[in-house]
């Protein structure tokens, strides 16, 4: 603990008002900690670099924390890699155990940070070795597994495939960006679309599209019926203790240690984590038949996964020099503006900077803890607001959102409404939002990396081939859909015995 | 070494088509499937589903739920144009959200008490002032 | 709640009396909020970082708020297109003009849509680099690979100033041996993670990297299957000389200058060198009004004439290169008729 020793006064009033900053940014739907630090980067110049780091880390751990308030509270990921927590933490809330839900959520998250900033502090050269094992056709295959777990989040096995790989479909739409490697040519786009359609839809507002609009619209359908969000009064559901975390230190651990290799893998996107520790968390699961119907281990496992991500993302950065994640990549740009260098020699050249670094990164995650636990009891609040007063700040917040996502596209907030309204209808014939989302989150990377693995390597046997890594990964794969199938099969004769 | 139909090789020219056709095509197969797998018990239900339309059209509101899809399209729009009149400044979506958010609320609310609407003109007002203001004048980010 | 309602009225007070900002001052051509949109959508790359940098100094000199959004090309060209009033302006790099060359979608020529505005600064740090066991010690030795009919994969990103250099080195080949372009060949691909990558599955002999990203990578022992080394630097030799002496990391000027022309040559006609600077400067549009651009470029000078911005982006890598718009239009036109014959002679 002498590491926090060092922090002068200024150093803990950045991390504290970056955590604040983070954790408000990561709250509202469409924005993420990556805009948070963007937004922070220029407030950074005047700073000396630790104190950069101190602002950069909090937005950071606060930007990842923050987007598990709106998943629990209104079940809108505020940030992709909190799908998962809505699953089971809206379910929750409706029960009126809000309040035990985002406790839960935050306990998880300190320990998924804490975790990934040990693993950071101790094994990151190690590590870093081992991330460039990965090519793109073991990455090309971990993004195959994460598909797979489509499989077992749907409700239906069918609907659920169809779903993903139309997700899959609509992220292809537009130009196969030259910054991938691609051709920069348009595909999938009739002709008269092009100049709309160019750079295809982006994430955050399909994202809150889904999730938010759809919701709110079908709602209006109903008429918006008077009563508030929850049925039950704050209070009402189980209280929070400590003891619900007991039998399930396998859970948290395990979940944090999925976060942070995501996140030490360069080029596989951070909502990966939180999808990959859900399924893990259902195949492995007593009872996989009460995740998504408001299990607190639901909760542990996606937001344990997400921040141990934070960690993880830093390995590459602090040992390659090359971000971990997208929120890491903007923290290349205050290095480099500090004059610092990032690399393989780093941590050796630059011990205290490295401490720093430690510290931070620690003393960031305890004060989200702290700021959030304490702050829940108001926050809470929001799902006794009425609806008539809720649902058109959702609207607006999310459209403002979607304008930000890409520093101020209006095609975005069109993109927003027609993927509200694509969910309404789409939820009309079977689509399923989940396995939809994550098809279209993987989608990108899974087309570049499994186009450049056959340029490189101009055959198909190379999927299996390749490494001792890409074999274990087909094993994953093969039991992964196997289990899906399996309890799809299971399901089924249950239902046509019943 | 490699079994010849293993071997493949993508013209780059050509390459933004190589993963999407592939997609399409099991896509395709997907929507077949269901088709085929759900058509038989579809004619069978045929009966149930009409009756199930009928009770859904019946709790439809089509007042609220057209109203709202209007409402987004015509804040979409205004706050575009309106962003050429106040390039940068974020006015235009300060004064669409207000506009917005009192139109939708009134839209929703069921009872029209005083104290309902006073609320609602609060909130219509303050809510995208504090927005506005954290966003554009702390945070410098630019808004329609 | 009366007290909360209070404190609500307060704030919203302070709000409007903050959003009124200062009075529009008459002489001023632009005044109050100025958007710098960017060709990259990344808030990590050098085009963000130089275009921090100045919007940072404008906004000191002419009280203004200076914002950068990156929000891509494609967007960057309808927000400017959209602009004529001066209230957005565009910040890119060679990029620009290099994307209609190749024919690229969203690109449209950039001296017939639009106006050129003033040069800003030079990323110097473009740098082919290898494997520091391999042996192609230098871009000699890999010219010399080619003439022998080895193949030689160069990693490079598509459709930009990454696909000149690629063009340089294949065309300096073609005039010295000619028939021998042909085992230069090149493996397409994105970020600078997955360029090492392919350096480290041996996928590739050379990649396009930088002197930013590699240069720690060169200091490694070379048994580790992480080293690399430098093997050309496309910038022009002035153009380095004017870094810092410290130069990168652990890797001073001098040694850096080794890798230059005409040290390093890639040869353009058998008589000159190829070098090429990776330039950033605005982008207006076509009818905004000559006074703004009149005062941009004089605000720019001044903040050059201080001598404060040049430090702060030396610190960071970047050569400042301040041109006023006339000059800077003939400059990069001059440069654009460059890269068209390369990209005409090796396509």
């Amino acid at each position: 603990m002498d590491f926090l020793a060092a922090i002068t006064p200024l150093e803990l009033m950045l991390v504290v008002s970056g955590v604040m900053i983070g954790i408000v940014f990561g709250a509202i739907p469409g924005m993420t900690a990556t805009m948070a630090v963007a937004v922070c980067l220029p407030m950074t110049y005047g700073l000396s670099l630790n104190n950069s780091l101190a602002l950069l880390l909090g937005l950071y751990v606060g930007g990842i924390s923050g987007g598990l308030v709106p998943a629990i509270l209104i079940n809108i990921p505020g940030t992709p890699s909190s799908i998962t927590t809505t699953f089971d933490g809206y379910p929750m809330a409706q029960k009126g155990e809000a309040e035990r839900a985002l406790k839960i959520g935050i306990v998880s998250s300190l320990i998924g940070g804490l975790f990934s900033a040990v693993v950071l502090f101790l094994f990151a050269p190690a590590l870093a070795d081992l991330a460039i094992k990965f090519s793109y056709v073991e990455k090309f295959l971990i993004i195959l597994f994460a598909l797979t777990i489509i499989a077992s989040l749907s409700k239906n096995l069918l609907n659920g495939a169809i779903s993903g790989v139309l997700g899959i479909w609509l992220s292809l739409v537009g130009t196969y960006d030259l910054n991938t490697g691609g051709n920069g040519d348009i595909r999938l786009v009739p002709g008269f679309l092009e100049d709309i359609l160019i750079n295809g839809f982006s994430l955050l507002p399909v994202l809150i599209g889904l999730f938010g609009l759809t919701v709110i619209l079908e709602e209006a359908a109903k008429g918006v019926p008077p009563e508030p969000l929850s049925h039950f009064k704050l209070g009402d559901g189980k209280p929070f203790r400590f003891s619900v975390f007991r039998g399930h230190f396998g859970t948290l651990f395990r979940s944090s240690a999925i976060g942070t290799f995501i996140g030490l893998l360069p080029g596989i996107g951070g909502s990966a984590a939180s999808v990959l520790a859900y399924a893990q968390q259902k195949n492995l699961s007593k009872h996989p038949e009460r995740l998504g119907t408001g299990e607190p281990e639901g909760v542990m496992a996606s937001e344990s996964s997400n921040n141990g991500l934070t960690g993880g993302a830093l390995i590459p950065l602090v040992s390659l020099g090359i971000p971990g994640d997208s929120t890491t990549a903007v923290m290349i740009g205050a290095f480099t503006l500090q004059g610092l260098q990032l690399g393989p020699l780093f941590i050796g050249e630059h011990l205290d900077s490295w401490h720093e670094i430690m510290t931070n990164l620690v003393l960031a995650n305890i004060v989200m803890f702290l700021v959030m636990f304490f702050a829940i009891r108001h926050i809470v609040k929001v799902i006794q607001v009425p609806k008539h007063l809720l649902y058109p700040l959702i609207v607006v917040m999310c459209a403002v959102g979607s304008y930000s996502a890409n520093s101020g596209i209006m095609f975005d907030v069109w993109t927003f409404l027609l993927f509200g309204v694509f969910g309404y209808f789409g939820h009309k014939v079977g689509l399923e939002s989940a396995p939809f989302i994550i098809g279209f989150i993987l989608g990108k990377d899974a087309e570049v990396y499994f186009v450049k693995s056959i340029e490189s390597y101009g055959n198909l046997a190379i999927f299996f081939t390749k490494s001792p890594i890409a074999m274990g990964l087909w094993v994953l794969i093969a039991l992964s859909l196997g289990y899906a199938f399996y309890q799809a099969w299971r399901n089924h004769r249950r239902e046509c015995g019943a | 070494m490699v079994p010849e139909f293993l071997r493949v090789t993508i013209d780059f020219d050509q390459s933004h088509l190589f993963f999407p056709r592939i997609v399409t095509w099991i896509l395709v197969g997907l929507a077949l499937i269901g088709v085929v797998s759900r058509s038989r018990a579809f004619v069978r239900n045929w009966a149930g589903m009409c009756r199930d339309c009928a009770d859904a059209a019946r709790g439809f509101d089509t007042r609220r739920f057209g109203a709202t899809l209007v409402l987004l399209v015509v804040y979409a729009v205004a706050m575009d144009r309106l962003s050429d009149v106040w390039p940068n400044t974020g006015l235009s979506f300060l004064f669409c959200s207000m506009a917005f958010m009192a139109a939708m609320s009134l839209l929703y609310v069921h009872d029209f008490r005083r104290k309902t609407l006073i609320v609602i003109g609060l909130s219509s007002i303050l809510s995208p002032l504090v927005v506005w203001y954290a966003l554009a004048k702390l945070f410098f980010l630019t808004l329609p | 709640m009366k007290r909360r309602l209070l404190g609500m009225c307060l704030l919203v007070s302070a709000a409007v009396g903050l959003a009124a900002g200062p009075a529009v001052a008459a002489d001023k051509p632009i005044s109050g909020n100025l958007r710098i949109v960017i060709g990259s959508s990344a808030t990590s790359g050098d085009t963000y970082q130089n275009a921090a940098i100045i919007a940072d100094e404008l906004s000191k000199k002419l009280d203004i708020n200076a914002k950068v959004d990156a929000v891509g090309v494609s967007a960057a060209f309808q927000a400017l297109s959209r602009a004529k009033d001066g209230s957005t302006v565009m910040f890119f790099h060679d990029q620009s003009y290099l994307g209609h060359l190749l024919g690229l979608k969203g690109y449209d020529d950039l001296f017939a849509t639009y106006k050129v505005g003033p040069t800003i600064s030079i990323n110097p740090g473009d740098a082919f680099v290898g494997v520091k066991d391999s042996k192609y010690k230098t871009i000699e030795d890999v010219i010399e690979g080619a003439n022998k009919g080895e193949r030689i994969r160069v990693a490079i990103q598509p459709g930009g100033v990454s696909e000149v250099y690629y063009g340089a080195l294949k065309n300096a080949v073609k005039v010295r041996y000619p028939g021998k372009e042909a085992n230069i060949v090149s493996v397409k691909t994105g970020s600078q993670g997955d360029k090492n990558q392919l350096l480290f599955d041996r996928q590739a002999e050379v990649i396009h990297g930088s002197v930013q990203a590699n240069e720690q990578y060169t200091r490694l022992p070379g048994d580790d299957q992480k080293a690399m080394r430098f093997l050309w630097l496309p910038a022009r030799k002035a153009t380095i000389a004017q870094a810092n002496p410290e130069g990168m990391g652990g890797t001073s000027r001098e040694e850096l200058l080794k890798f230059t022309s005409p040290n390093a040559s890639v040869t353009l006609d058998g008589k000159r060198d190829f070098t090429f600077d990776k330039e950033f400067f605005f982008i207006y549009n076509k009818d905004m009004d000559p006074k703004i651009v009149a005062y941009l470029d004089k605000a720019l000078s001044e903040i050059f004439a201080e001598g404060k911005v040049q430090v702060t982006m030396k610190k960071a890598f970047f050569i400042p290169n301040f041109q006023p718009s006339k000059e800077a239009e003939g400059y990069l036109k001059k440069k654009a008729a460059q890269s068209q014959k390369l990209i005409e002679a090796t396509h």
